[in-house]
């Protein structure tokens, strides 16, 4: 993964129409965000759909782009990932998908063997973004990464959980705390 | 404020980023945002936060052929233009909108700009009581054009003009939808594509919406299903221009 310094410039120059500076911000980042659409929406066609159009929306909004809001990766998969949840959430699979029960396990223990990691920062990151996992409870746990990787709602996720809704938006609500002050306090120390 | 307000506008960001709100809510989350940067700002630390977990995954290299969509669209779009078009990639009934799919071009802006003056004649137009709205949609290869602007003056409904006729797939329908700054989204209604003028009413949020900077989306979708932002295909992309009297 490129530098963040030079994404910024390629977001920059893609801005002021530079088709090349897009092309190399395509190369250096469109691996990334084709993993994280595949999670999302299981199913390749659909992935490769979501990231046509999170790339033609980059283009086209690549002038409001704000360094200080934060690191061109997170703004391009925030980007790839809203427009994920857009097409998970207007339309269902024409095929269901098989259930994988143990998908989250799966999530958490694939996280500890991928992501070739290229940034001393980047791995300082991804570390403390597991210790904090590892700080929430099992259910809380579930919950953020089911939303955050399968897009499940509130009710879905108490489907998935068989647990009451309420007892779902807690469990979120007190993960998603846990987890950013956990953030917190390993960026302070 | 206390700290308990605090968190609750932090989950409410953090909730907004994660996916977990109802679309009402998160359409009630997006307005907010505009008019209060602080929780603009903790959205912001929360994408931040939760994009961890996809620079997690192990990279998996796309098909050359997404860039390949990806570069056709350029062709036809800039970054500072008004609209996009895509075209389905596997869809072999809706492969020929690859070519068809334009964006709102310049003759599409000027001939909206028309419009909003008051036609070619030019002369001096009274202005209406409350906000009006002018927008066009063009597709170039065709030409097929759609003249919308508001209907009346409480703007509770658009006049819709489709000048031509626009071929649509069966079991397809154009379904057009307002959508705001924050990338929320409100439907209109189908847009009708045989020639003639239309009536399409509005909901209070499309009006709210179309209030400030926003666009119209249209895009294909299954006539069977219904949804409150575009789902399918999004064909074209169009600037809304507002008068206030």
């Amino acid at each position: 993964m490129a530098e963040r310094e030079q994404l910024e410039a390629w977001l920059v120059a893609t801005a002021q129409g530079d088709e090349q500076a897009f092309r190399k911000l395509y190369s250096a980042t469109s691996s990334q965000l084709y993993s994280l659409l595949l999670r999302i929406l299981r199913s390749p066609e659909r992935a490769q759909d979501a990231l046509q159009d999170a790339y033609v929306r980059i283009w086209q909004k690549a002038h409001t782009y704000a360094p200080e809001r934060g690191a061109p990766l997170t703004w391009l998969l925030s980007i790839a990932r809203y427009r994920a949840l857009d097409m998970l959430r207007r339309k269902q699979p024409e095929v269901a998908m098989p259930e994988e029960p143990d998908r989250v396990a799966t999530l958490l223990e694939d996280e500890q063997s991928l992501s070739p990691l290229e940034e001393n920062e980047n791995q300082q990151s991804l570390s403390a973004i597991n210790a904090c996992l590892g700080d929430l409870s099992d259910e809380q746990r579930q919950c953020v990464l089911l939303a955050y990787y399968e897009g499940l709602t509130h009710q879905e996720l108490a489907e998935r959980m068989d647990a009451p809704l309420g007892t779902v938006k807690s469990w979120i609500r007190r993960g998603l705390l846990r987890l950013r002050d956990c953030l917190a306090e390993e960026a302070i120390s | 404020m206390s700290d308990m307000q605090h968190d609750d506008r932090d989950l409410d960001a953090a909730e907004y980023v994660l996916g977990t709100l109802s679309p009402e809510a998160a359409r009630d989350m997006a307005e907010r945002m505009a008019r209060e940067p602080e929780l603009a700002r903790a959205v912001a630390d929360w994408e931040t936060r939760l994009a961890r977990f996809g620079e997690d995954l192990a990279p998996v290299e796309p098909p050359a052929r997404v860039w390949q969509a990806i570069s056709d669209d350029l062709s036809m779009t800039r970054p500072t233009g008004r609209g996009d078009i895509r075209e389905a990639a596997n869809d072999s009934a809706l492969r020929r909108w690859r070519i068809a799919a334009v964006a709102a071009s310049t003759a599409a802006i000027l001939l909206a700009g028309a419009l909003w003056l008051g036609g070619p004649t030019g002369g001096p137009v009274e202005a209406a009581a409350q906000p009006t709205y002018a927008s066009m949609i063009y597709d170039q290869p065709t030409g097929m054009s759609w003249l919308i602007h508001s209907a009346g003056q409480d703007d509770n409904a658009l006049a819709v003009e489709a000048l031509q006729n626009y071929d649509v797939p069966e079991g397809k329908a154009l379904r057009m939808y307002v959508r705001g700054p924050g990338g929320e989204a409100s439907l209109v209604g189908d847009l009708p594509h045989a020639p003639g003028q239309y009536t399409m009413d509005l909901s209070t949020s499309a009006r709210q919406m179309m209030a400030r900077n926003s666009e119209i989306v249209v895009a294909m979708e299954d006539a069977g299903q219904t949804a409150s932002q575009p789902n399918g295909r999004i064909m074209w992309v169009s600037p809304i221009a507002l008068r206030r009297s």
